[in-house]
C-alpha cells in the first residue's frame, strides 16, 4: 500500500506532484527519469521497496497505491522495470499486479509500463495467469467525480483515460468539476454521515485487483472485493453507497466510436 | 475545437444546469449508453446489440425469470471492454456467490509464433506457452459472422474449483497477416461450494450448461471490425 501525506496536503499537491508529473511527462526522453529519480526521494524509496519485496517473493507482488502514491509507484517501477521484468521471466509462477486508486497519472502510461515494459506484452501475461489479459495485472480505478484523477485525464470507472486534447475529456469533466471539486477536502463518507453527498470522491477506494491475503482478483470485471463479507460485489453498488453517480463510470470511448 | 464551441453554445442556451449539460453532451455524443447499465426486462436485453469500436456483439439470451428469481442482468463498459453479470438478489448480503458473468475485451497486436500455432491448430505448442493445468481443456473452433478462428479454453481456478470459466479468443487478421485483432469472450459460472439453503433451488435452473447454451448467440453474432492500428 503506497500513499504519501508526509509534508502536508498543500505541499504534496503543489510541490511533489508537480515535480513527479513533470518527470512523468518527460519520461520518454532518455536520462530524464534518472534525474527525476535522484531528486525525488519518495519515488526512489518506493521503487527500492517494491524491488526488495519482489526479490523476497521471487517476483510475486501485489501493489496498491493511492493518489500521490501512484506517481511515486510509477516512477519507482520505471527505475526497476528491467529487474522486475527479469524476475517475471525467470519464474512463470510469479505475478505482479498494480491497483492505482484516485491517480493523477494517466492510466494509459501506467498500463504501458506494466503490460509492455514489465510483462513484455499482453501475450506474456498468459504465461503467468490463466487466460490472462491486461485487466488481470493493472487496474486504475477512479471514483466518479474524483478531481485528482482528472489531473491525469482519468475519469470514473477503471482504466478510463481521456487526454485533455480529446473530446471525451470535455464530456466527462463537468461532473468532476461539479461533484468532485467542491468536496475534495471533505474526507470520506464516515466523516459526512449527515450529508453523504458532500463526502469527497477522492477518499475511500475498494480493491479491484490482487485483493486480500491471497491476492484474489474479482472474476467479473464489474465487481470489487468486499473485505467484510470476503466476496466479490458489484462496483456500481459501491458507487451508489458513497453517493457518486455510477452512470458516470465508464471506459474511454475514443474518437472513432 | 468544434466540440469546445458546442459546449460553449450549450452553456449559453441552457444556463448552468449540469443535468441539462450532461443530457446535451450525451445527445451530441451519439446516445451511448451509460458506463454502468441495467436491463429492465428480458425483451429489451434480448434485442440489444453492443457496438464496440472493435466489434459488434449480441446480448446473451435472457429469460424473464432472470429478473424474478435472480437480480436481473446488468453490465458496464469498462476496462476498454464490456462486462455483464447476473447475480442473486441478495448480492449485497452474501456477495457474488452464485450467477453468470461475461467479460468481453479486444486487442490488436503483431502476428507471432503463438498466432501461427493457433492458425495451425498446434495445441501442444499453445499448451506449452500458456499457464494451463492438465485437467483444463484447450481446443480450436470457428465462430462468428466470418468464421473467425478461436482458441477455446475451459478451466477452473485453484481457489474455488466450483467456479467454471470458458474463454474464446477469436482472431481476425489483416490482409497481409502481419497483424491481428483479437476479441476475447469469457463466460463465467460462479457457484460457491457453500450456498445458503434458500438459494439451493436456483442451482437446478442456473447451470454451467445453461450458460453455455444461452451464450451461443453471443458467439454467433460476433463481428470483428477491420482496422489493425494499435
Amino acid at each position: 500500500m503506497n500513499y504519501n501525506v508526509s509534508h502536508g496536503t498543500l505541499a504534496d499537491l503543489l510541490i511533489e506532484t508537480t515535480l513527479e508529473k513533470t518527470t512523468i511527462m518527460l519520461d520518454k526522453v532518455p536520462g530524464v527519469t534518472d534525474i527525476g529519480y535522484f531528486i525525488n526521494g519518495s519515488a526512489r524509496q518506493t521503487g527500492e521497496n517494491i524491488s526488495q519485496l519482489a526479490k523476497i517473493n521471487k517476483g510475486n507482488i501485489y501493489i496498491a497505491a493511492h493518489s500521490q502514491g501512484t506517481s511515486q509507484t510509477y516512477l519507482g517501477l520505471q527505475q526497476h522495470k528491467e529487474e522486475l521484468s527479469k524476475m517475471l521471466k525467470n519464474n512463470p509462477n510469479a505475478k505482479l499486479t498494480l491497483q492505482n486508486s484516485g491517480s493523477p497519472v494517466s492510466s494509459d502510461a501506467v498500463k504501458d509500463l506494466v503490460v509492455n515494459e514489465i510483462y513484455g506484452g499482453e501475450e506474456k501475461i498468459k504465461l503467468h495467469i490463466k487466460d490472462g489479459k491486461e485487466k488481470d495485472v493493472f487496474r486504475s480505478q477512479i471514483n466518479p467525480g474524483d478531481f485528482i484523477g482528472l489531473l491525469g485525464g482519468n475519469f470514473g470507472g477503471i482504466n478510463n483515460n481521456a487526454p485533455i486534447t480529446s473530446k471525451d475529456f470535455w464530456v466527462q469533466a463537468p461532473y468532476t468539476f461539479t461533484r468532485g471539486v467542491p468536496t475534495l477536502m471533505n474526507g470520506p463518507l464516515r466523516d459526512n454521515q449527515e450529508n453523504p453527498s458532500k463526502s469527497s470522491s477522492h477518499s475511500g477506494y475498494p480493491c479491484v485487483i490482487g485483493c486480500g491475503d491471497n491476492g484474489v482478483t474479482p472474476n467479473k470485471v464489474t465487481n470489487y472485493f468486499d473485505p467484510t463479507i470476503q466476496q466479490d460485489t458489484p462496483l456500481f453498488q459501491y458507487y451508489n453507497e458513497i453517493h457518486v453517480d455510477a452512470s458516470k463510470a465508464k471506459f474511454n470511448t475514443g474518437d472513432n466510436q | 475545437m468544434k466540440y469546445i464551441y458546442s459546449i460553449l453554445i450549450s452553456l449559453f442556451l441552457l444556463g448552468c444546469s449540469t443535468d441539462n449539460i450532461d443530457y446535451t453532451l450525451a445527445r451530441m455524443s451519439g446516445n451511448k449508453p451509460a458506463g454502468f447499465f441495467y436491463f429492465k426486462n428480458s425483451y429489451d436485453a434480448n434485442h440489444y446489440m453492443f457496438e464496440h469500436k472493435d466489434f459488434n456483439i449480441s446480448m446473451i439470451q435472457t429469460n424473464q425469470q432472470d429478473w424474478i428469481d435472480m437480480g436481473g442482468w446488468h453490465g458496464a463498459y469498462i476496462y476498454d471492454g464490456i462486462g455483464l453479470g447476473l447475480e442473486i438478489k441478495e448480492v449485497r448480503a452474501y456477495g457474488d456467490i452464485f450467477g453468470y458473468g461475461i467479460n468481453i475485451f479486444s486487442s490488436v497486436g503483431k502476428t507471432n509464433e503463438m498466432t501461427d500455432a493457433i492458425k495451425k491448430g498446434d495445441i501442444q505448442y499453445i499448451r506449452n506457452n500458456i499457464k494451463i493445468d492438465k485437467e483444463d481443456k484447450l481446443r480450436i473452433e470457428k465462430h462468428g459472422k466470418e468464421n473467425y478462428i478461436c482458441e477455446v479454453m475451459e478451466y477452473t481456478k485453484k481457489n474455488n474449483k466450483t467456479n467454471k470459466f470458458v474463454s474464446y479468443s477469436c482472431y481476425k487478421f489483416n490482409p497481409k497477416h502481419t497483424k491481428y485483432k483479437k476479441v476475447g469472450i469469457t463466460f463465467i459460472y460462479t457457484k460457491s461450494p457453500t450456498l445458503p439453503k434458500e438459494l439451493e433451488s436456483l442451482v437446478k435452473e442456473y447451470t454451467y450448461e445453461d450458460l453455455l447454451k444461452r451464450g451461443q448467440r453471443v458467439l454467433d453474432s460476433l463481428y470483428i471490425k477491420d482496422g489493425w492500428d494499435e
